[in-house]
């Protein structure tokens, strides 16, 4: 099937020889992500390539899988994550060999922006200064009396505390906190050093100074577009201008602009490439809410009407199929219960390497939820039809099909609008999950907004979203009133 | 000795728990009306359904309206067999007049005829036409076991299986609407076969009578014959206690 596409999408592609060349940008869900993989996007743009945006991707397993499975052709990623998550090494090593252990899935790193976004320890700059505290090793030998409290995550990691004791030599056990509360609490001069990510933006708002790891104990995370190797020289090359170009002060001055500034990636992204003489084609989104609003509704109900549209007929006829058989019944709505389990996120990472990202597996994903309430609904109203009603039907000789359309389904049929009605509102909830894997929709504004940190972004997702379930069940109950009999409508419709 | 409308002869049928009848042998007359006499358990009730071919009998024959059921298009052939039972089965989802003609309109009758010999069951059921277009919540028990006799002699059947259609009513509606039965089984001659726990209902209705006790038939003929010449202890108590 998906060889099929894949040609029938070769044979367009070939017959608009002047079309641009495609390359489509995957990103991380988090505001570096996001910002990193704009500038790519610019800058493809700006050579005259034709870009489409995959951004917001849920995490690194399915950045990298999609990437993996050609349904992206570069995101960016770290040198430490690649080693550690996809690699499975204990250590980073230098990224030529990392090249060579990647040459196996056909992906490639190219040259690293230039900073390293690890694991650091910071403090008030203006502390600091005071103490002449500038390596982690001033701290450990000279200023027993300073407050270090780290975050939870941070205490536990092996590549967190435990390793830092043994590197330098630790002899204090640190405090815990809530990482979010960590630089109000240094601000306050609650604390005096804690745990960051050496290119946060909060480095820059707060005024800090992240310590020198003068022992090279924490691993390098070195950000660098991760492409597809078969990708066109030329593409690469177009890439590979952004090597070196981004230090560790710079990236904490874009990313406290994105996080606090109040501006947007996209316009940090333009300025990041002016700095290189690239003024982008593209420019800033703004001013496009409603039109983006318009599209992402579309494309939210094109998801869930579909996946919709196919779980009630595959509900309603595997109902039929098995309600007259008790244990077939019971095991068929077992499985459907089982599916409903499976976190939304997991189920739509295990199928990126059968169904790839995009539309069809998040199609595929609210199908298989939107399932068990219809098909439950279903099983159940067919097989508690009053008996007596049940006999008569046969005995006076209606046919199997006859006793189904005219007796068993119309008075099934406030049962099995109700588990539609169920199965309608729980997708188009889940539906803004599909953001993660690309698909757009609602969930598109809400996972950006999440990830730059921004509530007007998540509200333009969010919002929407509310509205379109509860219309939808708004029309569902008019729906209702319309086709089933009144008398019907109340006990059968509220009890399922 | 008129000609058998059903003959079983030498039929069994069992469930999971046991025997239900055993060695069943019976011919009911054509044109008569039988009724099928025993306690709850007795398997009066699995022999009126192995007459429509609702149950399969495990061993023996049977033959309605001279012919072997079918084993092929079972259900148009069961058309030719009128059915009621206990509780009326009424479809909810359908009003009065849909649930007395829907078998008539699935089988493609013209719609005159129709809706000339549903007015006229209606009437001879004592059926205002004004109930035409209730559903079936809306009418007492009395009006929605008539409703489903309407149903039962809708497509003019030579054959009416009644499952104790007229067990779950009050006093006075019963006896309305045995008057109002009869009056209306006498103008259509149709043949019918009542199974009932009531051998007052028995005696009133019918002119055969079977008695049935733990999946053996007990006695079978005539009702005078019957009540003049008990065939053992427990059809002559039957008749006696119950008339007390």
């Amino acid at each position: 099937m998906r060889r099929l596409l894949a040609t029938i999408t070769l044979i367009c592609w070939m017959q608009q020889p002047f079309a641009a060349e495609r390359v489509v940008v995957g990103s991380k869900d988090f505001n570096e992500g996001y910002l990193l993989s704009e500038v790519v996007a610019q800058l493809l743009e700006h050579a005259g390539y034709d870009v489409e945006r995959r951004f917001g991707l849920g995490g690194t397993l399915i950045c990298y899988e999609a990437l993996k499975h050609r349904e992206i052709d570069v995101y960016i990623e770290y040198t430490g994550t690649l080693s550690r998550a996809i690699l499975k090494l204990d250590s980073t090593p230098p990224p030529e060999q990392l090249n060579v252990a990647l040459a196996t899935d056909h992906v490639e790193l190219l040259g690293d922006f230039g900073f390293d976004n690890t694991y650091a320890l910071a403090m008030k700059s203006t502390r600091a200064d005071a103490l002449g505290i500038s390596r982690i090793s001033d701290i450990v030998h000279a200023h027993r009396e300073l407050k270090v409290v780290v975050s939870h995550e941070f205490l536990k990691r092996a590549d967190g505390w435990p390793g830092l004791v043994a590197a330098y030599g630790f002899d204090r056990y640190p405090g815990g906190i809530e990482h979010g509360l960590a630089y109000q609490a240094l601000e306050d001069g609650a604390i005096d050093v804690t745990d960051i990510y050496s290119t946060d933006g909060e480095v820059t708002r707060y005024g800090l100074r992240v310590l020198e790891d003068d022992r090279k104990y924490f691993p390098e995370y070195r950000a660098a577009p991760l492409v597809r190797t078969e990708l066109p020289a030329r593409v690469k090359s177009t890439i590979d201008a952004l090597a070196n170009s981004i230090d560790n002060a710079q990236m904490q001055n874009f990313n406290s602009q994105v996080t606090f500034g109040g501006v947007t990636y996209q316009r940090v992204a333009s300025a990041i490439l002016a700095q290189h003489g690239i003024v982008s084609a593209r420019g800033t989104e703004e001013g496009q809410m409603w039109r983006s609003l318009r599209h992402n509704t579309l494309v939210h109900l094109r998801l869930t009407g579909i996946a919709l549209i196919g779980a009630i007929v595959a509900g309603v006829l595997l109902g039929i199929a098995v309600y007259r058989t008790r244990w077939l019944s019971r095991s068929v709505v077992y499985v459907a219960g089982l599916l409903q389990t499976i976190p939304s996120i997991a189920l739509l990472g295990l199928m990126i390497p059968l169904l790839g990202i995009g539309t069809v597996p998040a199609i595929t994903a609210l199908f298989l939820y939107s399932l068990l309430p219809i098909l439950r609904n279903t099983v159940t109203a067919l097989a508690t039809v009053d008996p007596v009603v049940s006999r008569v039907a046969v005995a006076i000789g209606l046919s199997s099909f006859e006793q189904l359309r005219y007796v068993f389904l119309p008075l099934s049929l406030p049962a099995i609008l109700a588990g539609v009605r169920t199965a309608a509102v729980i997708s188009i909830g889940t539906a803004t999950l599909a953001a993660f894997i690309g698909a757009g929709g609602l969930g598109d504004p809400i996972v950006t907004g999440l990830a730059l940190n921004d509530p007007g972004l998540i509200l333009q997702g969010a919002i929407p979203a509310a509205l379109l379930a509860i219309l939808t069940e708004l029309a569902f109950e008019a729906f209702e009133r319309l086709v089933v009999p009144r008398h019907l409508l109340a006990p059968a419709g509220r009890a399922l | 000795m008129p000609a058998s409308a059903v003959e079983f002869s030498g039929v069994f049928k069992r469930f999971n728990a046991g025997w239900v009848l055993d060695d069943v042998n019976l011919a009911l007359p054509e044109g008569r009306t039988t009724a099928i006499v025993g306690e709850s358990g007795s398997g009066k009730s699995t022999l009126l359904q192995l007459m429509n071919g609702v149950y399969l009998a495990d061993k023996g024959t049977i033959r309605v309206l001279g012919e072997p059921i079918p084993r092929r298009h079972l259900h148009v052939w069961r058309r030719r067999i009128g059915y009621a039972i206990q509780g009326a089965g009424l479809f909810p989802h359908l009003n009065v007049r849909d649930n007395i003609t829907l078998l008539a309109k699935l089988s493609r009758l013209d719609s005159a005829f129709i809706e000339q010999r549903c007015d006229s069951l209606m009437d001879a059921m004592g059926l205002s036409t004004d109930l035409s277009g209730r559903f079936p919540h809306l009418l007492s028990g009395g009006e929605q076991q008539r409703v489903g006799l309407c149903r039962a002699l809708m497509l003019q059947p030579r054959l009416l299986l009644l499952d104790e259609p007229f067990s779950a009513l009050d006093p006075v509606a019963r006896v309305g609407l045995y008057d109002l039965f009869v009056r209306l089984r006498d103008r259509e001659s149709v043949t019918t076969v009542l199974v009932t726990h009531d051998i007052r209902e028995a005696l009133r209705l019918a002119d055969h009578l079977v008695i049935l006790r733990g999946g053996v038939v007990q006695q079978s003929g005539p009702v005078d014959q019957v009540q003049g010449a008990p065939a053992n202890e427990y059809v002559n108590v039957l008749l006696t206690d119950q008339l007390a």
